[in-house]
């Protein structure tokens, strides 16, 4: 059977090439024209805990992932007893034959709660000081039982085999185990070798010697694979839209939509999951060979976080688009500063990578909790807009968005992302950049007289000028101030002044287009309403073909403005559905509270999920399948993913 | 057109207390950039907190006043986004080196083109007269409920250990002197750091004008008062180095931490270390990554075509990523 969608787990120890083998097979993938999704899962460490990849591919495009598993390719015990009990009947699990003897209890980074549920499963009682007798065989033989095929592939005497035969010394080739894993993986579901071969060329290009040992690694494999294929029943054929697409991380996404939009700033403190951004735009400064312009980005490591959006904000007044990106901890630690832009009509931009709070959470996992807190970031009243991404498609052209909406209305513009979005791999459309447009806002031109930074206007946007320009001279405080930016306490200027930054936000509010905002995706009058926001939309939309396909009316609105906020259009459309159930991963339904307190409606059946792993088409499916057919659950927590 | 010194000068009323010396370091900054003819609108006045964060609503050129302990990070950024501007700092001594301690070592490891000029009262004046890092143990000025129960740091060595290029301490009623020093902290290439000792009249009844000015030590000859602060430079002090040699750096490093402890009945004022060998940070992003970096700055680089799309060609960038 060739399957619509492949999906392919690959999974080892922290640093054992699990993200280079996910690299190549996308890449292999998308030199056979298919499209790729990919989630990244791993633990805060940087040796030894376990990680895995999982990629599905399909000739369309795919938003989500499923909880099923069609090739599960493991680097260690750990992957094949947390996710063997994934693969689906006729999948296949391909693993060393010399781990097969290990006990349970020889695992050391395996969790007691782990080692607890692979006992349930297996349907053995925990007796004490027994756990450990359970060897990874056991898990094997009961995933056999249970439709899987068994793939042992012997590494090391491949590795042994491809050596004599390239006259190498095999010790160089374990570093080959990876596209071996690839390979095999390839091979059972019977996906041409070439682009596979293809893909190496790319990956090594400029060093012929490591593309040749991988390339005849790659080929031995998928050759000693071959034999399980007949009991695999999944073929991956290549796909034939010839369209061009891009593969990247959602952390790329926005680095690149920055650099279009002509951010030419970063300051930031390291933290997971934001500093890939950060380190993105730092390597490609001067944006990469082949740029003939004299152009460049300053980028800046700085002490802390606090100095991170304070330096950002100083480079804003000196007239550069600029910008921070980090994560719950360090945002923390920006809401004085926050609140300064807001008072002085800085334009700043914050890229919010959501991890699992609060505290250091988890770190490196993906939630949707800060979406409150983003919104009442700093103290006291000011206006500041906050807006959510929904796929890394998105954050390409989001991250441009945020400059225009910092320098038009002059304020912080928080841009919510999740850990989800930031460490995805996707094929996505080529990026358009006619689509891309810099709007710079109302700037000092000329000077006549002593300059009104704080100037009250109708429509409570004051021209700026930038540090060094002649004629602009002004004063900037966090204290309230008068037009000039000099200190006043005079509770009628403080009552006008007020009122002149509030209404930027009403001004944005009239601004901003609607598809900006939010967007409706579904019949018309539909009799279930699914809302969400952020990483929710991909699984959201992939579930609703599959409840449309089964005969349920179902909706889905993606909420992405957040300030100011769509109320009449939410509300339209809420009345318009039969039902409302909102999607989010956090513990409280963020998005319900804020939908409640804007429109007035509040949404009683919600599904959460705070495990850290993202939503998957899957779960989703079949909650909002259960929620649908009893009408009293109030409340779903979805918990698939290790 | 040649610059005055009203030129510098606003008509925002002053709220400081009468006899402050926060007015003898503004006159003293304000002279320098009238003698240095900077024009108004290329220097750029960044503040923290505090009395001394008013400072640059009294200045007629870009001013910033910023939050507590923070104006050295807002001002590095703006100095990094357009190096053509003059950057000052207002910090006073608890923004500076209590709240802000972490910027205010971490800015001496860049070494970025730019002037701080340290409020040193040894008190929280805007909070009403606290104990600030730089008072001594066991000191109890008239603020003060009890005296003072943590040690002080000193702000010479700490900014000569953390990396400061230029390095010099002056007093708040030796107005001329200290306008020499902060022209020569301007005119230095690199971070400069003044602390300057700023009699608080009001809540501190112990490092007072009349302390400074020795009006408690007679000479025993003449009996008049022996002024505490003396001039460094007429002692033959050499601060500068000469070859940019570690084993020199680190005399000169020596020397000036060793003369930063003395104090009491003889207070030096003046420049304690002077290095023009440490690239500033923005030399060093010219010279090793960003060529164009000293060039264009980042302030005035055009991003957007008339029709606004972007103007950088991003063909090439985006090519890594296709597929
Ligand atoms: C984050 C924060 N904490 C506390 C304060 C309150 N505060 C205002 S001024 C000040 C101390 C100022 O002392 P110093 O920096 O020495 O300046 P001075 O008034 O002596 O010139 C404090 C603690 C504040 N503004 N911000
Ligand atoms: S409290 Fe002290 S530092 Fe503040 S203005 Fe008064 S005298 Fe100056
Ligand atoms: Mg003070």
């Amino acid at each position: 059977m060739s399957a619509d969608r492949v999906t392919w787990v690959v999974g080892g120890p922290q640093g054992s090439g699990v993200d280079s083998a996910a690299t190549i097979y996308a890449r292999a993938l998308a030199e056979g024209k298919l499209q790729i999704y990919g989630e990244r899962e791993y633990y805060s460490n940087i040796k030894g805990e376990h990680s895995y990849y999982t990629v599905v591919a399909s000739e369309g495009r795919v938003r989500s992932r499923p909880s099923s598993v069609h090739v599960l390719a493991t680097f260690d015990e750990e992957t094949i007893v947390k996710h063997a009990f994934d693969v689906v009947k006729g999948g296949a699990i391909i693993y060393d034959p010399q781990v097969e003897n290990t006990l349970l209890s020889q695992i050391p980074t395996l969790e007691a709660e782990a080692v607890g549920r692979v006992l349930a499963r297996l349907g053995r009682k925990e007796e004490e000081g027994k756990v450990g007798e359970v060897s990874v065989k056991e898990v094997l033989s009961y995933a056999e039982s249970a439709g899987s095929v068994l793939a042992p592939v012997p590494y090391s005497d491949l590795t042994m085999e491809v050596g004599h035969k390239l006259g190498v010394d095999p010790g160089r080739l374990t570093r080959s185990v990876n596209v071996m894993a690839v390979a095999s993986s390839l091979s059972l579901v019977g996906y041409p070798l070439e682009f596979l071969e293809a893909a190496i060329q790319k990956q090594f290009s400029g060093k012929a010697a490591a593309a040749n040992e991988n390339v005849a690694a790659a080929r031995a494999s998928y050759e000693y694979a071959s034999r399980f294929r007949p009991r695999v029943s999944f073929t991956l054929g290549n796909g034939h839209n010839s369209e061009q697409r891009v593969l990247l991380q959602g952390t790329q996404a926005v680095a690149l939509g920055k650099i279009a939009a002509g951010g030419r700033f970063q300051s930031y403190y390291p933290i997971s999951p934001a500093t890939d951004e950060s380190f993105f735009l730092e390597e490609y400064e001067t944006f990469g060979r082949g740029n003939t312009s004299s152009d460049y980005f300053i980028v800046v490591q700085s002490e802390d976080e606090i100095a991170a959006v304070t330096m950002a904000i100083g480079a804003s007044l000196a007239g550069v688009r600029s910008s921070t990106a980090t994560s719950g901890p360090g945002f923390s630690l920006m809401m004085e500063g926050i609140g300064w832009a807001g008072i002085n009509e800085v334009p700043l931009v914050i890229t919010l990578y959501q991890r699992g709070g609060p505290s250091t959470g988890l770190p490196t996992r993906s939630e949707q909790a800060d979406l409150l807190f983003a919104l009442n970031a700093g103290h006291g009243d000011f206006p500041k807009i906050v807006f959510a991404s929904g796929d890394i498609e998105e954050c390409f052209y989001d991250a441009g968005k945020a400059f225009n909406y910092a320098e038009k209305y002059q304020m912080p513009v928080i841009h919510l992302v999740e850990k989800q979005l930031a460490t995805g791999t996707v094929t996505i459309p080529p990026f358009d950049l006619s689509k891309v447009n810099i709007e710079r806002g109302k700037l000092l031109s000329g000077s006549n007289g002593p300059f009104r930074r704080f100037k009250i206007t109708e429509d409570g946007v004051s021209p700026r000028s930038i540090l060094g320009q002649e004629g602009g001279v002004g004063w900037y405080t966090g204290d309230e101030h008068d037009e000039f930016g000099h200190i006043t306490e005079d509770p009628d200027t403080r009552k006008r002044m007020m009122e002149k930054r509030m209404r930027k936000l009403e001004l944005a509010a009239r601004e901003i287009p609607l598809q900006d905002k939010m967007t409706y995706y579904g019949p018309s009058r539909p009799d279930h309403l699914i809302v969400g926001w952020g990483g929710t939309k991909g699984p959201a939309l992939d579930a609703l073909d599959i409840l449309s396909a089964r005969g349920f009316s179902v909706g889905f609105l993606q909420l992405k403005m957040m300030q100011p906020f769509p109320s009449d259009e939410v509300t339209k459309v809420i009345d318009s559905a039969g039902e409302v159930i909102s999607v989010e991963s956090n513990f409280t339904g963020q998005l319900a509270q804020l939908i409640a307190q804007k429109t007035g409606h509040m949404i009683k059946r919600q599904i959460h999920k705070y495990t850290g792993r993202p939503i998957g088409s899957d779960e989703l499916v079949e909650a909002l399948n259960d929620m649908f057919r009893e009408p009293d659950r109030r409340l779903e927590v979805l918990t698939v993913g290790a | 057109m040649v610059l005055k010194l009203t030129d510098y000068r606003t008509e925002i009323h002053n709220n400081w207390c009468p006899g402050c010396g926060d007015f003898g370091i503004l006159s003293a900054v304000q002279m320098a950039l009238a003698d240095l003819q900077i024009p108004p609108h290329q220097a750029a006045v960044f503040s923290g907190i505090g009395c001394s964060g008013k400072t640059p609503h009294y200045i007629n050129a870009y001013g910033i006043h910023t939050l507590h302990g923070r104006g050295l990070a807002f001002a590095q950024g703006a100095k990094l986004a357009n190096p053509e501007l003059e950057v000052l700092l207002a910090a006073g001594d608890g923004d500076f080196l209590g709240i802000g301690g972490n910027h205010a070592l971490h800015a001496g490891r860049r070494n970025i083109d730019l002037t701080v000029i340290i409020h040193d009262n040894f008190v929280y004046g805007l909070t009403k007269g606290q104990a600030s890092p730089t008072l001594g143990l066991g000191v109890k000025t008239k603020g003060l409920a009890k005296p003072n129960i943590q040690q002080d740091i000193n702000p010479i060595s700490l900014a000569v250990v953390a990396g400061y290029t230029f390095v010099a301490r002056g007093y708040a009623y030796d107005t001329r002197h200290l306008k020499e020093l902060i022209k020569s902290g301007i005119k230095h290439k690199g971070s400069a750091l003044i602390d300057v000792l700023q009699p608080c009249p009001t809540y501190d009844d112990i490092h007072t004008k009349d302390w400074y000015a020795g009006t408690d030590l007679k000479d025993p000859k003449t009996g008049r008062s022996m002024p505490r602060t003396y001039h460094l430079e007429d002692t033959g002090f050499d601060p500068v180095v000469k070859t940019g040699k570690e084993e020199e750096v680190v005399q000169k490093m020596t020397q000036a931490i060793t003369k930063s402890f003395e104090w009491g009945d003889r207070i030096p004022i003046g420049v304690f270390y002077q290095n023009s060998f440490v690239p500033t940070f923005e030399e060093r992003l010219a010279e090793t990554r960003i060529p164009a970096l000293l060039k264009t700055p980042a302030a005035s680089m055009r991003i957007a075509n008339p029709d606004g799309t972007p103007s950088l060609d991003m063909t090439p960038l985006l090519s890594k990523f296709t597929v």
